[in-house]
């Protein structure tokens, strides 16, 4: 095994664990961070430069951070000495095991030692563009309106009641 | 070079984890960092199919990863909206704490 | 690029971007009245799409959009169900804090994001429409922010469609990573070569995963009953129709335009979903007294009966589909304008709400009354015929499925179960003693046109079906099947 493959995927792992499983929120937050930073460089490392600095902005720098504030203004939510899991776990748990026996199963039997059979591709910031102005512009619009809805919605649900109707 | 699977078997893996998070904690916040991980693993399988395929010259894996990265930025900013709000009445944002509606 | 043949979705996003630019310069008394002027112009958008016609699919964007008969059928659809939800959301608009005319034009996001869907030919088109409709339910269903039933609904919502949109996601890469595309034109080449690949086959399913939560189909049905119960009447009417009929086109295109070969090997698993998610919902809507909650597991049940023309995989099946959302459309709307102008003022939407309804409005009465009946599909309303033709695919198929006549025999158990509690809401209205309230309800004018229009649509295709099973016979040519 390629020794930096190694390394990001285990930092990647570790982080997402941690994630997923410590008791303060704000440290949960923080793993997360290690996640997607591990994340990026493993999307570097497979020649998808512009997709790498797409995920560290927009997930370390705006989602991990939102993750962070809501963590801040929910502060009473944390657990103290409360249960962590919900009361199914277990079942959960299970689901959980027996997606990831089927994935492991399905990509085990169906791609094992595949090398990359084209040179590195090296698509620049300008193809790209071009790719998104030209073949892919119709869900380009689609999420530009989806991102003006998403941007309504949350400031109307989060405002506040008691500044009334504008 | 690494070969295509383990990247397969690693995105498997942050999928399981995140699916495991999602499904086994309270706290929606942290259940939203699941659901998170597993859109990040699916990003994973694209970028790593999209380097391997016959045609990387083919942009599909790239810009699919691109509208899925705005797509989950959308969905976390309503959902935090969300907890926020909820949050303001509950005082707690335990999942299993929101059950005003029974039946 | 035709740009030309997605025209219809473009002029709904413009009107919705124009109502939220109305209302900067419209003073507070007169913003609900923007609802009026946003049903009227997506009105107008549904009599231009009559006016097209699409005898030979056409294809924009690279293939990703294709304009065929089904598309349109279901975009007719969306648009009609969009008007008669936004002349319910103007009555709606006193329970609403703040954020009318953004509620409004969400509506009409949500509609562009279902228009999309009807066209998409790719994978890439369906993932990001469907998410236009999902983030922006989102919000529509937690708008009542003052309602702690809403924002309840809207975390519930939230947390299970986002954690469909990463299994449905997860599935489309691995689709991708063995097929090398998207779109479903190519997809179909190399369907033979790719379902040799186990990954292939896990990423289809959990593709079906992520529809089947659309549709609320078992056992991805959970969030169902909380989410009806929970949002605004007019966003419950929208769900049930629109967001479910989203699902159902985004089903048979995946299913039968995509795939198809791989399709005919699953129709055992297809039967026994059809089977569990009827019996689940009418099972559960028995002991119900909320009647958006009863309403929200009659939808299961009804995702069921689709679930089984399906199931049947032919083209009878898939235009007993379309025939029954067509009577769907019509009789849920009904129901849920009655809800929405009744429950003024009630909390809990408790059944005992419409008791003596006769008395304080006959047209709200027998609205509900008729919608009921239909939902039951007792003749010689709309929903009756539909399950017939629904039935008469399935006995079809059960020529060389041994197995569907079981099937058939758990549906019509199904209906039985239903009767009682269909009828029990229309002995609420009419024998049911004990109503505080006897006071009359002021009924207006856009909401008795639609009362109106979905009776007496109710009735025609009731009496008259062959028309609208004839356009859906045509509709459904665009498949492989």
């Amino acid at each position: 095994m390629d020794p930096v493959f190694a390394f990001l995927a285990l930092l990647t792992t570790a982080g997402a664990v941690a994630a997923v499983s410590l008791r303060n929120l704000v440290h949960c937050a923080l793993c997360l961070v290690v996640a997607f930073a591990g994340l990026a460089a493993l999307y570097l490392q497979l020649n998808a430069q512009f997709i790498g600095f797409a995920q560290i902005l927009v997930y370390v720098g705006a989602v991990a951070i939102l993750i962070v504030f809501a963590i801040l203004l929910t502060r009473g939510s944390e657990p103290g000495n409360q249960p962590i899991l919900s009361s199914s776990w277990q079942a959960g748990l299970g689901v959980a095991v027996l997606v990831l026996g089927a994935l492991g199963v399905a990509v085990a039997s169906s791609f094992v030692r595949y090398y990359p059979v084209s040179p590195a591709p090296q698509p620049t910031v300008r193809e790209l563009g071009e790719q998104l102005m030209t073949n892919y512009v119709l869900p380009l619009e689609v999420i530009g309106l989806l991102l003006t809805a998403a941007m309504i919605g949350a400031v109307i649900i989060a405002m506040h009641e008691k500044q009334g109707p504008r | 070079m690494t070969p295509l699977h383990q990247y397969l078997f690693l995105s498997a893996l942050l999928f399981g984890v995140g699916l495991a998070g999602a499904l086994t904690r309270r706290n929606a916040i942290i259940v939203l960092i699941g659901i998170e991980l597993m859109l990040n693993a699916a990003n994973l399988n694209f970028i790593a199919f999209w380097r391997f395929s016959r045609h990387p010259e083919l942009a599909t894996g790239l810009m699919f990863v691109l509208f899925s990265i705005g797509i989950a930025a959308a969905e976390a900013a309503v959902g935090l909206a969300l907890i926020i709000a909820i949050y303001r009445h509950y005082r707690t944002a335990n999942l299993d704490q929101f059950d005003s509606m029974k039946g | 690029m035709n740009l030309s043949l997605s025209i219809l979705e473009f002029a709904v996003i413009g009107a919705g971007l124009a109502i939220l630019l109305a209302d900067l310069w419209t003073p507070v008394p007169q913003k609900r009245n923007l609802g009026y002027a946003a049903a009227a112009a997506v009105g107008l958008i549904f009599l231009a799409s009559m006016l097209m016609q699409a005898a030979a699919p056409a294809y924009a964007f690279e293939k990703m959009y294709v304009l065929d008969g089904l598309a349109l059928f279901f975009k007719r659809f969306f648009l009609f169900a969009a008007v008669i939800v936004l002349v319910m959301s103007v009555e709606f608009a006193d329970r609403i804090e703040a954020g009318i005319a953004e509620y409004y034009a969400l509506i009409m996001f949500a509609l562009a994001g279902m228009m999309f869907a009807a066209s998409a030919n790719d994978f890439i088109l369906v993932f990001v429409s469907l998410e236009l409709i999902t983030v922006t339910f989102y919000v529509l269903t937690s708008f009542q922010r003052g309602r702690l039933h809403s924002l309840e609904a809207g975390v519930k919502y939230l947390i299970l469609g986002a954690l469909a949109s990463a299994f449905l996601v997860y599935g489309i890469a691995l689709v991708f990573g063995v097929a090398n595309t998207t779109n479903f034109g190519e997809l179909m080449g190399s369907a033979r070569v790719a379902s040799a690949r186990p990954v292939f086959l896990l990423g289809l399913l959990l593709v079906l995963v992520g529809l089947g939560f659309k549709i609320a189909a078992f056992p991805f049905q959970i969030w169902a009953p909380d989410v009806y119960q929970g949002s605004p009447a007019p966003t419950t009417a929208f769900l049930a129709v629109g967001s479910k009929a989203a699902g159902f086109i985004l089903l048979l295109r995946v299913l039968f335009s995509a795939v198809p070969e791989i399709t005919v090997n699953w129709t055992k698993l297809l039967m026994v979903i059809a089977g569990m998610t009827i019996l689940y919902g009418n099972l559960c809507a028995i002991p119900q007294r909320n009647l958006k909650r009863l309403l929200g597991y009659s939808s299961i049940a009804h995702a069921g009966y689709m679930l089984l023309g399906v199931a049947a995989m032919n083209s009878a099946g898939s235009s007993a589909i379309l025939y029954y959302l067509g009577a769907y459309l019509f009789t849920v709307l009904a129901a849920f304008t009655v809800i929405c102008v009744v429950m003024r003022g009630v909390e809990g939407d408790d059944i005992s709400a419409v008791a003596g309804l006769h008395q304080r409005s006959p047209l709200l009465a027998a609205s509900l009354s008729l919608a009921m009946v239909s939902l039951a599909g007792i003749p010689p309303l709309a929903g009756f015929f539909g399950k017939f033709l629904l039935l008469k695919a399935v006995v079809e198929k059960g020529a060389t499925q041994p197995g569907c006549y079981w099937l058939i025999a758990v549906a019509i158990l199904g209906v039985v179960i239903s009767l009682y509690y269909y009828l029990g809401v229309v002995r609420a209205i009419y024998w049911s003693k004990g109503s505080a309230e006897l006071s009359d309800i002021k009924v207006s004018w856009p909401i008795q046109v639609s009362l109106y229009a979905c009776i007496a649509a109710m009735f025609y295709l009731g009496l008259f079906p062959d028309r609208l099973v004839n356009i859906a016979m045509e509709a459904v040519k665009a498949l492989k099947l």
